[in-house]
């Protein structure tokens, strides 16, 4: 079985190409005429307003694939400057266990936020594909219902019992990663690696939800999971200054 | 191949591979941590001379629950170690365990009695739940044969804790001289 370290590592190799191309991506004029070897200043450019929303569209497919889960995922970030992004992402989910030793059902719902740091030198004014390295702090409120056992022993038999259903919240950072691509224009495509580091694996100790939306296997400390994303970018130009 | 198509490229092929991680993971994890937790106890004898202890072997030893004497478990032949057998009722706070040290003497028959609470306990939800125990008191008891003839002498609790490690043995049983 893969380890999380070794899946997580795999696709940070995956980022390297890809960032990789971004930087040999130079205007040909400053390419051309730069031939020192000192450190360029990033050029300044005018740039609008960017709020940029996005669906997570992997969700539904997996929705499809697995049929003790759903879970349904948003984003959208804003361009504070400085090639950085404030990113507030949300959504929902629920999740049942329908087995005979353990049967229960829970929902939940989610936020996270952080900021985006873009690794690529913006080459025009025009130009909002990024490759980012991020964190994010998330927080999911989750309700579980009563989660009906069954317990075998080999000499004594079966014995059954209840949990009674109950409210929980669990919290989590995250380490992010990812490439936005404008294939139209305001239209993008792009995707998060993420690893994520729950906080509070004591307050989910007595019964850890199968599933959490946003966060994934409660009663994992470690997860790793992506996301791939359909976003639409809204500009306006900022107000000229008095 | 522009920027973009190679970012659409890599993109592609990342949504191939998680994709490939989605279809590979199963619905439920596999249980692999042990669901039934037993009271792992161990045969002793005192040796003719002196205190010393010694491990015996028993030549062909039959376990059971005291109440239902039509089940049980022969463990084996010379065993001294009986680490898979013995469970606790979970819906009691006490249970007997009858113990006859060579099944060619089957009036050689004695009784383990544990006290005990039960903790209800989350394995996980590949495997679900199980009772662990805390022993507080073992005793063993005597079927009225012939004084000098009986299975067990006595029995030392070492760890009342039940809870499936591997690591530990809970209970010495004494087996008598004459057994």
């Amino acid at each position: 079985m893969l380890s999380f370290k070794k899946i997580f590592f795999f696709f940070l190799l995956l980022l390297i190409p890809a960032m990789d191309l971004f930087a040999q991506q130079q205007p040909a004029n400053t390419a051309a005429a730069d031939t020192t070897t000192h450190r360029r200043k990033a050029p300044k450019f005018d740039l609008p307003h960017q709020l940029r929303f996005g669906v997570d569209v992997s969700r539904p497919i997996q929705n499809l694939v697995y049929d003790n889960r759903r879970s349904y995922e948003f984003q959208a970030d804003y361009y504070i400057g400085n090639e950085v992004y404030a990113a507030v992402e949300g959504g929902w989910g629920s999740a049942k266990v329908p087995y005979d030793d353990l049967n229960y059902t829970s929902t939940n719902s989610f936020f996270r936020v952080g900021v985006d740091k873009c690794m690529l030198q913006r080459l025009t004014g025009k130009d909002w594909d990024m490759a980012f390295i991020g964190a994010r702090y998330g927080v999911a409120f989750i309700q579980r219902s009563d989660a009906t056992y069954t317990t075998e022993d080999p000499m004594w038999g079966m014995t059954s019992g209840s949990v009674p259903g109950k409210s929980l919240m669990a919290h989590w950072m995250e380490i992010t990663g990812g490439v936005r691509v404008e294939l139209l224009q305001h239209w993008f495509l792009g995707w998060n690696i993420r690893g994520k580091f729950l906080l509070n694996q004591g307050a989910l100790k007595e019964l850890p939800p199968a599933y959490i939306a946003g966060y994934g296997k409660g009663d994992k400390n470690t997860i790793f999971d992506f996301n791939f994303y359909v976003s639409y970018a809204i500009r306006w130009k900022k107000k000229p200054k008095a | 191949m522009t920027k973009k198509d190679r970012s659409l490229f890599t993109g592609v092929i990342m949504l191939l591979l998680t994709l490939g991680l989605v279809a590979c993971e199963t619905q439920r994890d596999p249980c692999l941590t042990p669901t039934t937790v037993y009271v792992r106890a161990g045969a002793y004898r005192f040796a003719d001379t002196g205190t010393a202890v010694l491990d015996t072997f028993l030549l062909n030893p039959i376990l059971g629950p005291a109440d239902s004497p039509q089940k049980g478990y022969s463990a084996g032949q010379n065993v001294n170690k009986f680490y898979n057998e013995i469970t606790l009722n979970p819906t009691v706070d006490s249970c007997s365990w009858y113990f006859v040290p060579d099944s060619a003497y089957l009036d050689r028959r004695d009784t383990i009695t544990f006290y005990y609470y039960r903790q209800l306990k989350f394995i996980s939800n590949a495997c679900g739940y199980t009772y662990y125990y805390s022993i507080n008191n073992v005793k063993s008891t005597r079927h009225g044969f012939a004084d000098n003839i009986h299975a067990i002498d006595s029995v030392v609790l070492s760890s009342g804790t039940i809870n499936g490690n591997a690591n530990i043995e809970n209970l010495k049983i004494y087996i008598h001289k004459n057994s």
